[in-house]
């Protein structure tokens, strides 16, 4: 039994993140020949199924319609055909049901590889031939996008053309998609530091921003994305401040946050007093904004607010 | 849907092969060290990429199909 392992193994973690991220993060086009060679050999030996056609299109959108017209009895040689109908055509002609994943997602179910690949090679454990040969041939589909092994075709769907990350290896891309696919349905995503995000709000330049959209927004990481990407020294330099965290010299944390109160009532229409509340996030050293209800006059009274009406003292963060 | 695509059974078979696997890592290496493995390593793959993209991508697929047959 192994308990321990050696300094040189342990250090050998982070090699096995970067060598999974980057299969995972890898755009190359699929070779059909070695599509049909690592699909069949999944269905072969993982599956224990037959071989069948193997099609592969341009994204999992394009996956799933073509799916369902296999499932209707349609053959493999058919359905690059009935995909460009589908796409093509004013009206969808067939109603599609609602996806259905299987799971195994090619170059995205990188981690569960990570994890046995580590171990296999640097522990050199012996899985025994045949559970080697279903793992080796189960690990091969990490060259693939979307896998779905019907049981009359196989298709696949390409990896995406573009993935963009940041330092810190989460999606974004600010001015464009972050992961675009080829083909039919406009598949993009757009994202900015890993918060999915409306094209708006990644592809408009920060000074052309409209601060009224800031205000469609719900979600508070949105929220965080837009005031980084606006400027948060030009969004305040419309309000007007009403307490700041010098005034409180004896509170640590508020100090560390750097906890402002501004009055952002420049923003709305017939609203005569908008708080909002201006702090540094000790985690991710971003800046955020949010508004707090209107009865709160002071920073006591707002972070009061946002703890949901509890008198807490901010000892540490973890 | 799921049966006729028999999507169902692909999950299955995968996941005899998870189990043997884990029966035999479980059997030749502690589990700390495997609970190790899994925080350090798959984890943080599956932050970066199963979880952002993989997600992401289902999640696309099923509003455009919403979208779609809201058309018809």
């Amino acid at each position: 039994m192994i308990t321990e392992l050696l300094p040189e193994q342990e250090a050998l973690f982070p090699v096995y993140v970067q060598k999974w991220t980057d299969i995972g993060k890898n755009t190359d086009r699929l070779d059909p020949e070695e599509t049909r060679a690592i699909v069949h050999d999944f269905q072969e030996i993982v599956l224990l199924r037959a071989k069948t056609p193997v099609v592969i299109v341009e994204n999992p959108i394009e996956a799933w319609i073509a799916c369902n017209y296999a499932v209707m009895g349609h053959a493999a040689e058919e359905l690059p055909g009935l995909l460009k109908e589908y796409f093509e055509a004013e009206e969808p002609p067939i109603q599609v049901a609602s996806p259905v994943f299987p799971y195994q997602e090619g170059s995205f179910s990188t981690a569960i590889f990570s994890y046995y690949d580590y171990i296999l090679t640097e522990l050199k454990l012996d899985l025994g031939e045949e559970l080697r040969k279903r793992y080796e041939a189960w690990e091969r589909t990490s060259k693939l996008g979307f896998i779905y092994p019907l049981d009359n075709v196989c298709i696949v769907s390409q990896k995406p053309l573009e993935i963009h990350t940041d330092e810190e290896q989460r999606l974004h891309r600010d001015g464009g998609p972050a992961l675009t696919y080829a083909g039919y349905g406009d598949f993009q995503i757009f994202s900015l530091h890993g918060t999915r995000v409306e094209r708006y709000l990644a592809e408009t330049p920060g000074e052309q921003l409209d601060l009224a959209y800031y205000h469609t927004l719900k979600n508070a990481d949105q929220k965080a994305e837009f005031v980084r990407k606006y400027g948060v020294e030009r969004m305040l330099g419309l309000g007007k401040k009403i307490d700041s965290f010098e005034n409180y010299p004896d509170e640590e944390w508020w100090q560390r946050s750097e906890y402002e109160l501004w009055d952002m009532a420049c923003l709305f229409e017939n609203v005569p007093y908008a708080p909002h509340l201006k702090m540094l996030n000790q985690t991710t050293k971003i800046w955020h904004v949010e508004g707090v209800s209107p009865e709160c006059r002071s920073i006591p009274q707002a972070i009061n607010f946002r703890l949901g009406g509890e008198n807490m003292k901010i000892v540490d963060i973890a | 849907m799921m049966r006729k695509l028999c999507l169902g059974d692909v999950y299955l078979n995968v996941f005899d092969i998870r189990a043997d696997l884990a029966r035999v890592t479980q059997r030749h290496i502690s589990v700390d060290l495997l609970d190790r493995f899994q925080e350090q390593i798959a984890e943080t793959v599956h932050a970066r990429v199963t979880h952002p993209f993989a997600f992401q991508a289902r999640r696309l697929t099923r509003r455009f199909v919403k979208q779609e047959n809201t058309k018809k």
